[in-house]
C-alpha cells in the first residue's frame, strides 16, 4: 500500500458498532479526512494505453470466420483447378473437348440437386458436423479424380465434388449468422465471401504443381488441406440457432423449438419463398448472375476485340477484377452495418440495390469507351460495387429467415444463383451471334440495374416487416400482430431535442458533448424498452435521469456502458460511435458504471475492490494504483481502517463509498452512478452527494440516475424526466429548484407519491441541505484539468463550513 | 428424409468422432502418399519451350523433347494450340526436324508442327497458348 495510512499487515481496528452491517453511515462519514482535490485522480492524468477498439461481443472469435472462410476458399479452388488440368487430362484420356465440358455440367447438375437437401440438413443438425462431413467428402472425391482411371471415374468424382460443395456455403452462412452478432452480419458475410475471390488462387498454384508432378499429383495435395480443414470443423462449437437472434434483443439462449421443425422438409422450402423479402432478393439475385455469369466468360473475348489486348494481358486484367471485387466485397459489409449502427434499419437492402444501380452505371461507359484505361478503371470499380450486394444480401437472407430456415433460404439462393450464372453465358454469346458482342453487354447490363431496382423499390418497406416478424419469432412473441409497429416517439423530435441548443450544458454553450445518444430503441425480447431515446451529455457536467421503476433508467445506463446493445440509434462517446464496443473496452476508454444497489464485490477486500477500479489502465503499475487508492482513502478516511475486511460486511453507505472509490480509482472520463441514493438512508445519500461536485472538478463527467427528486437536484447541472422509456428534458437543476423545485420535477414525472423515506420538508429558496448547493453559487466551474493543489478547490471550503461537521482532519 | 435424419442424430458422438477422424487420417495419408509417389514418378519425355513462327494464318511451332529414360524411345508428339479454357483449337501430329522418332536415353530430338486451320479471330480472342505432349510411346522400328 505504499502511503497508505495504515499497512495492510497491521490488523485494522473497528468498534463494536461498525461490525453490524448498515452501521450508521453518519459515524463513518464523519470520519472524512481528506478531499478529492487530489490530481492524481483526475482522468486527465490517467493513463490510458492506446488500443484498437474492436466492436465485438465479448467472446466472440474470429477463429469461425476465418474457419469458414478458408473452407469456402478450398472448396472453391476446384473451380479453378480443373480448367488448368483439363489440358493434362484431356491428353491423357484422349477425351474431345465435349467430354470435357459434360465434367462441367455433372458438377453443375450435382449442385444443383445436391444443394436442396444439404439446405433441409444445415436446418436440421449439427452444422458443423455437416460441413465437417462436406469437406472430407470433397477430399476424398479430389482423391478419387486423381486415381480415375478412365473418363467415367473422372466424371463421377466430379460429380461427387458437386455433392460435397453445397454442404458448405448455405450452412456456414447459417452458422455465422449465430456466431456472430445480428449488428455485424454484414461484414462478416464480407469476409466470408472473399472466400470465393480467395478460391482463385488456386489457378497459378495448381498450373505450377500440373506442369511440375503432374494433374494426378495437383488433385492429391489439393485434397490435403481439406482433411486439415474439415478436422478444424468438427472440432468448431456449434452455436445455439437464433442465439444471436435473441442476443440482439438482449435474451438468453437460442431456439430449441419452432413450427418450421415439425414441419415437412418441402413445406418449409415453400415457407421460404413465401417471405417477401426474400423472394424479392431471389429474384434480383437471379437477374444479376444473369449478367455476372456471362460477364465472367465473355469480358475477355470483349477486351481483346474492342482493345486489342493480349490473351495474356486480358487475363491479367480480369486479376485486376477479382482484387476490385474482393475490395467491394469487404467494403461493402462495413458500410451496410456502419450504416445500420446509424440507425438505417434497412441499410443492408440499400447497400445491396445501390452496388446494383451503381454497378450499371459503371458498366455502361465502360462498355462504350474505347479507351482501355478508362474501361479499366470503370470495370474495375464497377466490379468491386457489382459484388458488394452479396455479403448485404447474405445478412438479409439472415435477417429475414427463421433461423430453422436459413440453411433451406441459403441453399435455394445459392441454386438459384448457380442457375442464373450458367444460363448467363449462353445468353450473351446468342446475343453476340445476332448483333455484337458489345451489344450483347450493352443489352445485358440493364439487368443488373433492373435488379438493384427491384430491391431498391420493393425491399425496404418488406424488410422492416420481415425483420421484425424474425426477431418477434425468437423472442419467443410469435402471437404479436404482424401489422403492430412499435410506437415511438417521432424520430425528427427526438432528433432535434438532442440537437437543440437549450438540450447542451444548460444553455451556456459551455464545453463540448462527451456523450450524445441518438434515437436509441433498446428491447428485452419483444418489450421494448426505449423508444429513440436521444441526449447529450456536456463534458464536465453532470446530467440526471429521473424517473420511477421500470422507466428504463437503468437500461439507459447499461446501453452506454455496453452491457446492453440497443437494437436501433448511435451512442457518440468523446466523438467516437461506440456502438457495438464491448464494455470492458468501454471502461478502457473511460467510461464506469457504478451499478445500483452495493456495488461491490462481496467476498473481496476493501482494498482488493478498490484496487480493480484501476483494471482498464493497470497490470504493472502497482505504484500509480497505491498511490490512487491512497488518494481515495484520503477521501473516505472511513474505509481506511477496513482495507482487509470484506467489502461485504460493511454498512451499505460505506460500500457505495468502495463503489465511488472504485471509480475514482479507474479514472473515469464519464462516471454512471445507477442510483446513489438507493437502499441507503437520507444522511448518507446526502454525504455521499457531497463528494459529486469533487468528482466534477476532477474533470468527470457524471451521467446519474435517481428515483429520488431531491437528490438529482441537488448535485446535477441538468435534469432529464423518463417515462415508460421516453426521455424529455425537464430542464437546468437550477431552474427547476426556482420553480419549486422537486415538486415541480415530481409533477412532470409520473405523479407517483415519492417514497416517504425520501419526503422531507422543502429547503428554503430550493437549496441543497448544505450551503454550497445553493442556487447558482453552488457550482463553480472549474477548468477541465485537475487543480494544481490537491486541497485547494473551492468547493470544499463551501462544504466545510456549510456541512454538517465534517471537518475531521 | 427426417427418420433419416433422426438416425444420424441418434448415433452416439464417439461413433461418429471415430468415423470422422478415420476419414480424415486415412485421407490425409492417401493423398500424401500418393501425391508424393505420383510426383516422383516422372515422364519418359519432357519437352522444352515450344518456339512459334507465324506466317499468315499458318503457325509452326518447334519443341524440343527430351528422353529421360534409359531407353531408346520412339514417341508419337502432338502439339495443341488452346485456348484459356484448356480447350483445344486445333491439334496437330509433330513431325521430328531430322532423323527418324527415335530419341536415345538422355538425348533429345526436335519436333515441328504446322497449324493451318487456325483463324484471325482464333488467333486474336482465343489462343492462349501451344502445348506438345506424348500421344503414345510406340514401339521402335
Amino acid at each position: 500500500m505504499g502511503s497508505a495510512g495504515q499497512s495492510l499487515d497491521e490488523e485494522p481496528t473497528r468498534s463494536p458498532a461498525d461490525e453490524r452491517p448498515g452501521a450508521p453511515a453518519t459515524a463513518v462519514l464523519d470520519g472524512r479526512a481528506g478531499s478529492l482535490g487530489h490530481s492524481v485522480l483526475a482522468p486527465s492524468l490517467t493513463p490510458r494505453p492506446a488500443f484498437q477498439v474492436t466492436r465485438r461481443l465479448v467472446g466472440v472469435s474470429k477463429y469461425p470466420l476465418g474457419l469458414l472462410t478458408a473452407i469456402y476458399a478450398i472448396n472453391q479452388s476446384h473451380q479453378f483447378l480443373l480448367p488448368v488440368l483439363f489440358p493434362f487430362i484431356k491428353q491423357e484420356f484422349r477425351l474431345s473437348d465435349t467430354a470435357l465440358g459434360l465434367l462441367g455440367g455433372s458438377y453443375l447438375l450435382m449442385l444443383t440437386v445436391g444443394t436442396v437437401p444439404f439446405g433441409i440438413l444445415a436446418d436440421r443438425v449439427r452444422r458443423t458436423k455437416v460441413i465437417a462431413w462436406g469437406t472430407s467428402a470433397w477430399g476424398v472425391a479430389m482423391i478419387y479424380a486423381g486415381l480415375a482411371g478412365s473418363y467415367v471415374h473422372l466424371f463421377v468424382a466430379r460429380t461427387l465434388l458437386g455433392v460435397a460443395d453445397p454442404a458448405d456455403n448455405p450452412t456456414s452462412q447459417s452458422l455465422l449468422a449465430d456466431y456472430y452478432p445480428v449488428n455485424q452480419r454484414a461484414r462478416v458475410m464480407g469476409i466470408y465471401e472473399g472466400g470465393r475471390l480467395l478460391g482463385i488462387l488456386a489457378l497459378p498454384i495448381a498450373g505450377g504443381m500440373a506442369e511440375a508432378w503432374g494433374w494426378r499429383a495437383t488433385f492429391f495435395f489439393f485434397a490435403m488441406p481439406g482433411f486439415v480443414v474439415a478436422a478444424m470443423a468438427w472440432r468448431l462449437h456449434e452455436p445455439e440457432r437464433g442465439i444471436q437472434d435473441r442476443r440482439h434483443q438482449n435474451l438468453d439462449g437460442g431456439i430449441e423449438e419452432s413450427g418450421y421443425l415439425r414441419m415437412s422438409s418441402w413445406r418449409a422450402y415453400a415457407q421460404v419463398l413465401r417471405i417477401p423479402t426474400f423472394s424479392v432478393q431471389l429474384v434480383s439475385s437471379g437477374l444479376a448472375n444473369l449478367f455476372l455469369g456471362g460477364v465472367g466468360v465473355w469480358a475477355v473475348t470483349f477486351m481483346i476485340r474492342y482493345h486489342d489486348v493480349s490473351v495474356s494481358g486480358a487475363s491479367v486484367a480480369i486479376g485486376l477484377f477479382a482484387v476490385g471485387a474482393l475490395v467491394g466485397s469487404l467494403s461493402a459489409g462495413y458500410v451496410a452495418d456502419f450504416l445500420t449502427f446509424r440507425g438505417l434499419r434497412a441499410s443492408r437492402v440499400y447497400v445491396a440495390a445501390g452496388g446494383r444501380i451503381m454497378a450499371t452505371l459503371l458498366f455502361i461507359p465502360a462498355f462504350v469507351t474505347g479507351n482501355l484505361a478508362m474501361m479499366l478503371v470503370l470495370f474495375t470499380v464497377g466490379a468491386a460495387v457489382l459484388v458488394a450486394p452479396a455479403p448485404a444480401l447474405n445478412a438479409v437472407r439472415a435477417d429475414v429467415l427463421h433461423p430453422h430456415l436459413r440453411g433451406r433460404g441459403n441453399a435455394l439462393d445459392a441454386v438459384t444463383q448457380s442457375l442464373a450464372a450458367a444460363v448467363s453465358p449462353i445468353v450473351f454469346g446468342v446475343l453476340s451471334d445476332m448483333v455484337t458482342l458489345r451489344s450483347a453487354f450493352l443489352v445485358m447490363t440493364p439487368v443488373v440495374g433492373l435488379a438493384g431496382l427491384v430491391l431498391l423499390l420493393l425491399g425496404p418497406p418488406l424488410y422492416a416487416r420481415d425483420e421484425r416478424r424474425v426477431l418477434r419469432a425468437v423472442s419467443g412473441d410469435d402471437d404479436v400482430d404482424e401489422t403492430v409497429q412499435t410506437v415511438s416517439a417521432p424520430r425528427e423530435t427526438a432528433a432535434a431535442r438532442a440537437a437543440a441548443p437549450d438540450a447542451r450544458s444548460g444553455g451556456d454553450g459551455a464545453g463540448e458533448d462527451l456523450l450524445v445518444l441518438r434515437d436509441v430503441d433498446c428491447s428485452y425480447g419483444p418489450l421494448q424498452v426505449l423508444f429513440d431515446v436521444s441526449l447529450v451529455v456536456p463534458r464536465g457536467r453532470c446530467v440526471a435521469i429521473l424517473g420511477p421503476n421500470g422507466a428504463g433508467k437503468t437500461t439507459l445506463l447499461k446501453v452506454v456502458s455496453g452491457h446492453v446493445d440497443p437494437r436501433a440509434g448511435s451512442v457518440v462517446f468523446d466523438g467516437r460511435d461506440i456502438g457495438g464496443v464491448p464494455p470492458d473496452q468501454r471502461a478502457r476508454l473511460g467510461i464506469t458504471l457504478m451499478g445500483g444497489g452495493r456495488s461491490t464485490f462481496p467476498s473481496l477486500s476493501v482494498y482488493e475492490n478498490l484496487w480493480l477500479g484501476a483494471f482498464p489502465y493497470a497490470t504493472d503499475a502497482a505504484r500509480l494504483v497505491d498511490e490512487r487508492v491512497d488518494a481515495v482513502l484520503d477521501v473516505f478516511s472511513a474505509l481506511r481502517p477496513r482495507l482487509r475486511q470484506a467489502a461485504g460486511t460493511l454498512s451499505g453507505g460505506e460500500q457505495q463509498m468502495i463503489a465511488l472509490g472504485r471509480a475514482l480509482v479507474a479514472g473515469s472520463e464519464l462516471l454512471l452512478i445507477d442510483e446513489l441514493s438507493m437502499g441507503l438512508a437520507p444522511i448518507v445519500t446526502e454525504e455521499l452527494a457531497q463528494v459529486v461536485p469533487d468528482i466534477l472538478d476532477l474533470g468527470t463527467t457524471i451521467l446519474v440516475v435517481e428515483q429520488s427528486v431531491p437528490v438529482a437536484l441537488d448535485i446535477a447541472d441538468e435534469v432529464y424526466g423518463m417515462e415508460k422509456g421516453s426521455l424529455r428534458r425537464l430542464g437546468t437543476a437550477r431552474s427547476l429548484r426556482r420553480k419549486g423545485g422537486d415538486r415541480l420535477a415530481r409533477s412532470l414525472m409520473t405523479g407517483e407519491e415519492e417514497p416517504s423515506r425520501r419526503r422531507r420538508p422543502p429547503r428554503s429558496g430550493g437549496a441543497g441541505r448544505t450551503g454550497r448547493s445553493s442556487g447558482s453559487g453552488r457550482r463553480r466551474r472549474r477548468p477541465l484539468q485537475a487543480p494544481a493543489s490537491p486541497r485547494s478547490g473551492s468547493r470544499r471550503g463551501r462544504k466545510r463550513s456549510g456541512g454538517r461537521g465534517a471537518g475531521g482532519s | 428424409m427426417n427418420r433419416l435424419l433422426d438416425r444420424i442424430k441418434n448415433l452416439d458422438e464417439r461413433s461418429q468422432s471415430t468415423a470422422f477422424f478415420g476419414v480424415i487420417v486415412a485421407g490425409l495419408v492417401a493423398a500424401l502418399a500418393l501425391g508424393l509417389s505420383e510426383a516422383r514418378d516422372r515422364p519418359a519425355v519432357e519437352f522444352g519451350e515450344e518456339r512459334v513462327r507465324r506466317d499468315g494464318l499458318v503457325a509452326t511451332v518447334q519443341v524440343n523433347a527430351r528422353n529421360r529414360t534409359d531407353e531408346v524411345v520412339c514417341p508419337e508428339v502432338r502439339i495443341a494450340a488452346r485456348d484459356r479454357e484448356g480447350l483445344d483449337l486445333e491439334e496437330v501430329v509433330a513431325r521430328p526436324q531430322e532423323g527418324g522418332p527415335r530419341i536415345g536415353p538422355g538425348s533429345s530430338q526436335s519436333y515441328v508442327g504446322v497449324f493451318h486451320n487456325l483463324s484471325e479471330d482464333d488467333y486474336r480472342e482465343r489462343l492462349d497458348e501451344f502445348s506438345a505432349y506424348v500421344f503414345d510411346v510406340e514401339p521402335c522400328p
